[in-house]
């Protein structure tokens, strides 16, 4: 899933082990959640759009399941 | 925040380890007692080498930039871990069901030892587990 958190996150001047560490998760996760190789759970979808004030759709697309 | 699994305290390390040294040491002993002094050896030192492991391993992860395995065994490891985790032990138990269906079929035409057949089981398991989670994690 095509996601724009590295976007977002190089946006606020964040490293990933201090993004993972607001979110309460390991820099590792948060690398692969940037690189597409891990979707998270919803409720860290959800935490990562609190994070960044925006939402979900503005935060992950699924452009490939669209038709 | 997402919550990790609960963090294990110093003092819950500390009677796990003696509880895993007490279990092998009934074990062992009873090993020795029924005559089979190899067996019992056998108990001792894989039971040491576990739980230093697991103690080397629940220490590192107190300190920052600890690895997967170590926040694992810590109780501090995110859900991407934990999911591996389980996906590793799903792994795991096909490992050993796979080798329980060949040490039936062994034993069958072959004579094997009941002892040996359980040990080629136990270990398909363990290094299916842990060698599957050390790839996995570093691929997911």
């Amino acid at each position: 899933m095509i996601n724009s958190v590295r976007a977002l996150r190089e946006a606020s001047g964040l490293s990933q082990a201090a993004l993972g560490e607001s979110l309460g998760v390991s820099r590792q996760t948060i690398n692969s959640i940037e690189t597409g190789k891990y979707d998270p759970s919803l409720p860290l979808a959800f935490s990562l759009a609190r994070f960044f004030s925006c939402t979900i759709e503005e935060l992950f697309n699924d452009s490939a399941n669209q038709d | 925040m997402i919550q990790p699994t609960k963090t294990k305290s110093l003092a819950g390390a500390a009677i796990g380890a003696a509880a895993g040294t007490l279990v092998c040491a009934i074990l062992a002993s009873a090993a020795w007692a029924a005559g089979n002094n190899s067996f019992a050896t056998g108990i001792v030192f894989g039971g040491a080498v576990g739980i230093a492991g697991t103690l080397a391993l629940f220490l590192r992860s107190r300190k920052s930039g600890a690895p997967a395995e170590a926040r694992l065994i810590g109780g501090t490891a995110d859900e991407r871990e934990r999911r591996v985790a389980m996906r590793a032990g799903a792994f795991a138990a096909v490992a050993m069901f796979a080798a329980a269906v060949v040490v039936a079929m062994v034993t069958a035409i072959w004579s094997l030892q009941a002892m040996a057949g359980i040990a080629i089981i136990m270990y398909a398991g363990l290094f299916t587990a842990t060698g599957t989670f050390a790839v996995l994690v570093r691929r997911n």
